[in-house]
């Protein structure tokens, strides 16, 4: 018995390919799937055209699902999407105190650390805390907000738009958002970095 | 946050009326006293059986 989990996922994968169970390469074509066709790229997209357009920004915010599905993102692991956002005055953030519930269509797959039972555990307790040790250093006057997502309804971040992109275009903006912008951990990225 | 089919149920293939889901806002103090940071908030989905009238 070994406790790799990658050993016994393979494991578990030859079993249920052997009893007819799965198809392997229909799970090749899901982790192709996630791996080519849905990543943090589409959050970004949503992110700077919320940040561009003000009427997409106040439908996102009213719907998140709706205004995703517009862009032609939804889907598994996103049939409710909320979208909320940071202001000087409120910094969001996305933990998964029970599991690892994320919002797929838009961020890919959960980063490990996301999975963590520190990060679960520790985020809701001491945000402020996490979010420094992560590099995100907030002012005593700004109020943290965390979200606990449960099965049903999966956040992501509108992080803030940084000074000084008043004239980028969508792909420029796009660039600037993380996946970690969007999980609430860090920052935007400022335009020259 | 809607209707929605309760997780507790269908992980165990029990067929249950959906039920409602709600946002609930807790204040950091409230639920870790003295050791919670301040200015802090956590926001919890919480299925209608979850909650008892305060």
């Amino acid at each position: 018995v070994t406790d790799d989990p990658a050993v016994r996922v393979e494991a578990l994968e030859a079993l249920l390919v052997e009893k007819g169970l799965v198809d392997p390469a229909l799970v090749d074509d899901v982790i192709a799937h996630y791996e080519t066709n849905v990543g943090p790229l589409n959050g970004a997209k949503v992110v700077a055209r919320a940040w561009a357009e003000p009427a997409f920004h106040d439908r996102l915010l009213a719907d998140g699902t709706a205004a995703i599905a517009e862009m032609g993102y939804g889907g598994a692991e996103g049939h409710l999407l909320i979208a909320v956002e940071n202001t000087p005055a409120v910094h969001n953030v996305v933990v998964c105190t029970l599991c690892s519930c994320y919002p797929w269509p838009v961020l890919g797959l959960p980063p490990r650390w996301y999975k963590s039972p520190e990060y679960r555990s520790r985020m809701v307790a001491q945000p402020r805390a996490v979010l420094a040790e992560m590099g995100l250093e907030l002012a005593d006057d700004v109020r943290v907000r965390v979200w606990d997502s449960s099965a049903e309804a999966r956040y992501m971040v509108v992080p803030e738009r940084p000074a000084g992109t008043e004239g980028l275009g969508l792909e420029e903006l796009e660039r600037l958002v993380t996946r970690d912008a969007m999980i609430g951990v860090a920052r935007a990225l400022a335009p020259d970095a | 946050l809607g209707a929605t089919l309760f997780p507790d149920a269908l992980a165990v293939g029990r067929h249950e009326p959906p039920q409602h889901l709600y946002t609930v806002a807790f204040a950091g103090r409230d639920l870790f006293g003295d050791e919670a940071e301040p200015g802090t908030e956590v926001r919890i989905d919480l299925y209608e059986s979850y909650l008892v009238p305060a």
